[in-house]
């Protein structure tokens, strides 16, 4: 983990539940967004979206609420669709968003948060939860522990961020070249979840947008190894408000102090975090081989090599054969 | 239907990427990027609402499925697209695919949901069941369930889908246990100003006609004779009645490929162009991988071969689209056509009907499928993007305004409305769900 030198004002955090943020875009109160995301822009540094989903209830977070509890009941949206609503309508604040690996496939969850920070210009982290409660319980993709689950989905997660090098595409109008394809990797992940990939969004602005972890949850010091960031409650490197309902995101909007000016484009959400920008691997088996830049002359062109381990029979077990 | 004092053709724009042909981005100097930026989405979404058009629509996949050398491919995730456009838009309808092999419905559920909150009531889910044997790898599965798994999948899927967006609408909490879900509970999510979004079914195979007919609101389908497509649209609707659903209530939208020319030569050579860059082999490639054959299976000089008339050895384990490759057999047969003759005609199409000229004559065929009943409107997919969706936009849309065909504003905000579908008859099989 790394967080910015004392010398840096701590990040400021606003952590917001499902329902605030259904609150937030219902379209009876779009005239409002643009003043309330503004003051986004000014006071926090970024926007953690759908809180309840990382932060256990009965926390002192939640506890420290005035009423916070009595929204939990409340229909709330998903994150990624209010995210991007929210990257429309701000420029600069980071929108770090909670998601679950439990039925959102962490190929899924890589596409849309990958989508995302393309869409807010490398403003975007990944908040790694362990189960929603508040959904149909189970997980239709693995049978492995919830924990470890999570764990493995933020190491797929990464893999397929790093997979499609945006330097590929040439659009030689010319030549009617469109993509290097050949520098195009597949992953082959194997573990709780098995994904091939490559991911078919090339690298976003931050190639790897932070991933947060909550130390007090559940599974913490197992997700925490693999986060970049970990949010402690007791962390005074980290200004954290909990909010949990629209009048208290308002009420706290109008009262925090303004950050410190900072220059008019979005500065990566990584930065904000103290952490360098990412520099991943670039190898990895050719997912779409060209004879012509092959480095391997034995595999045949349309071959998809595997890696040539033994499955474990444990691990075959876990997977869910969700098509029976 | 008989009531309704005036019938509109209903469209579509089909966003596929930067333009339909291999080669748009080479000529519509857009950034290299664009197929990444969601302001490009959104530009191109104004465009669709100033033209009064009824949705923004998006095809899918969960995987890089074709290798992007030449082309770019599906890539930002459609949902997300969506909600992007609708912050810019207030009228627009916005489709979005999303697999019933690759997601989970609960998630599914939750997320349409949301969109459909956020942008007042003007989401649609188009479903597939994934074709491409590539995207399963994704999802930990060896190769891709056979064709009867994927839409009894598909099936139980849409039906758990409606179920849980009727809780959330005031319905009763989901109690369902099924071959292959297991849901229980009440989608805390908020209602939307149309209730839940509609349901759009892609696919042309028997199977997927039965799923349409049955429970979806919208068919995105592909056509290339009219008789095939009167055919399949008297199928659908009558699917519909046998399910005791009003067949008004199915709209069947083929797909339709546009390049406009103000004069029909300038149409030809804007053809012309697309023609001259395909990359060596690339229409035959297609067009083989679309029959499910080797290229080198097909002669150019000769009609089809017997096995690709025959029809797939075993549906069930065709690995390409069933709805294409029926109607792009049916085209060669219809006009007894030569591979060669069969390319030229599909003008690199694949399966959808693909039309070169004026701005009347595609309103004419417009209005000539609308009114034969081969089509309640269509799906429209203009070569490149964006002057290919604004000359249908600023040249055709005043046409089908002249002839009656097509609004001149925006009667309704919500889809639903637009396309007249109460919510009590838009999934028959609520019950059996839950």
């Amino acid at each position: 983990m790394t967080l910015p030198t004392p010398k840096a004002p701590p990040p400021a955090l606003v952590a917001v539940t499902r329902s605030t943020l259904a609150e937030l875009l219902d379209p009876a109160g779009a005239a409002e967004l643009p003043r309330l995301a503004a003051r986004l822009d000014a006071v926090a540094d970024a926007l953690i979206l759908g809180a309840d989903l990382v932060f256990e209830a009965g926390t002192a977070l939640e506890a420290g609420t005035a009423t916070g509890a009595g929204h939990a009941g409340h229909a709330g949206i998903d994150p990624t669709i209010a995210a991007i609503t929210l990257a429309h309508h701000t420029r600069r604040v980071g929108l770090v968003v909670a998601a679950v690996p439990q039925r959102d496939h962490p190929y899924n969850i890589a596409r849309r948060l990958s989508s995302l920070d393309h869409a807010s210009g490398g403003r975007v982290g990944l908040f790694i939860g362990v189960e929603d409660h508040r959904a149909t319980a189970g997980s239709p993709w693995t049978y492995a522990d919830p924990v470890a689950a999570a764990a493995d989905a933020v190491t797929a997660i990464r893999a397929l961020w790093r997979s499609f090098p945006i330097d590929t595409i040439v659009a030689d109008r010319e030549s009617g070249l469109f993509a290097e394809s050949h520098r195009i990797v597949a992953i082959d992940h194997r573990g709780a979840f098995d994904v091939d990939g490559p991911l078919q969004v090339p690298w976003s602005p931050q190639i790897w947008p932070p991933v947060l972890a909550w130390s007090a949850g559940a599974g913490g010091s197992a997700l925490a190894r693999v986060a970049d960031v970990v949010v402690n409650p007791e962390d005074t490197r980290l200004v954290l408000h909990h909010v949990g309902s629209l009048s208290e995101l308002r009420r706290l909007l109008s009262t925090a102090p303004e950050l410190p000016s900072s220059p008019a484009a979005p500065v990566p959400l990584r930065a904000r975090f103290g952490l360098a920008p990412a520099d991943p691997p670039t190898g990895g088996r050719q997912a779409f081989p060209d004879p012509a830049h092959n480095p391997d002359e034995k595999q045949k062109p349309d071959e998809k090599q595997k890696p040539d381990e033994e499955p474990n029979p444990d691990e075959a077990q876990k997977k869910v054969s969700h098509v029976r | 239907m008989s009531a309704e004092p005036q019938r509109h053709v209903i469209l579509n724009v089909n966003v596929l990427d930067v333009g339909i042909t291999h080669d748009a981005w080479r000529h519509n100097n857009l950034d290299r990027l664009a197929f990444v930026d969601a302001g490009y989405f959104q530009r191109i979404g104004q465009i669709a609402e100033r033209g009064t058009l009824d949705a923004f629509f998006l095809a899918d996949g969960p995987g890089l499925r074709e290798d992007p050398r030449f082309k770019p491919s599906r890539s930002l995730e459609p949902t997300l697209i969506l909600a992007a456009v609708a912050a810019v838009t207030e009228n627009l309808g916005l489709i979005g695919t999303a697999s019933s092999t690759f997601n989970d419905p609960w998630e599914l559920a939750y997320r349409f949901q949301s969109l459909d909150y956020v942008s007042g009531g003007r989401a649609a889910w188009n479903v597939v069941t994934t074709y491409s044997p590539d995207v399963a790898g994704n999802f930990g599965l060896p190769e891709l369930p056979d064709r009867d798994a994927r839409y009894r999948r598909a099936s139980e899927f849409v039906d758990v889908v409606t179920a849980l967006w009727r809780s959330a609408n005031g319905g009763p909490p989901v109690e369902h246990r099924g071959e292959f879900f297991t849901v229980s509970g009440r989608l805390p999510v908020p209602v939307s100003a149309q209730g839940f979004p509609l349901l759009v079914q892609a696919g042309g195979s028997p199977a997927g006609r039965e799923l349409a007919g049955r429970e979806a609101n919208a068919v995105f389908s592909a056509e290339l004779s009219l008789r095939a497509g009167i055919d399949h649209y008297n199928q659908v609707k009558a699917v519909a009645a046998r399910a005791g659903r009003d067949p008004a209530h199915v709209k069947i939208l083929p797909g339709l490929i546009t390049t406009i020319g103000s004069t029909e030569q300038e149409a030809y050579r804007r053809h012309e162009e697309t023609q001259v860059s395909a990359p060596d082999g690339f229409p035959l490639t297609r067009l083989a991988g679309s029959l499910g054959v080797a290229p080198d299976e097909l002669d150019p000089d000769a009609p089809l071969p017997r096995k690709v008339l025959d029809g797939p050895p075993d549906p069930k384990h065709f690995k390409a689209s069933l709805g294409f490759r029926e109607s792009v057999v049916r085209l060669a047969q219809d006009e007894n056509l030569t591979v060669r003759d069969l390319l030229t005609q599909l003008a690199g199409g694949g399966g959808h009907r693909k039309i070169v000229g004026t701005p009347e004559q595609v309103a004419d065929t417009i209005e000539r499928w609308f009114r034969a009943g081969a089509a309640d409107g269509f799906n429209l997919m203009p070569d490149r993007f964006p002057d290919g969706l604004e000359v249908f936009t600023d040249h055709v849309v005043p046409l089908l305004r002249q002839r009656g065909l097509f609004r001149h504003e925006y009667e309704s905000r919500t889809l639903r409305g637009r396309l007249n579908i109460p919510i009590s008859s838009s999934v028959a099989a609520v019950s059996a769900a839950s």
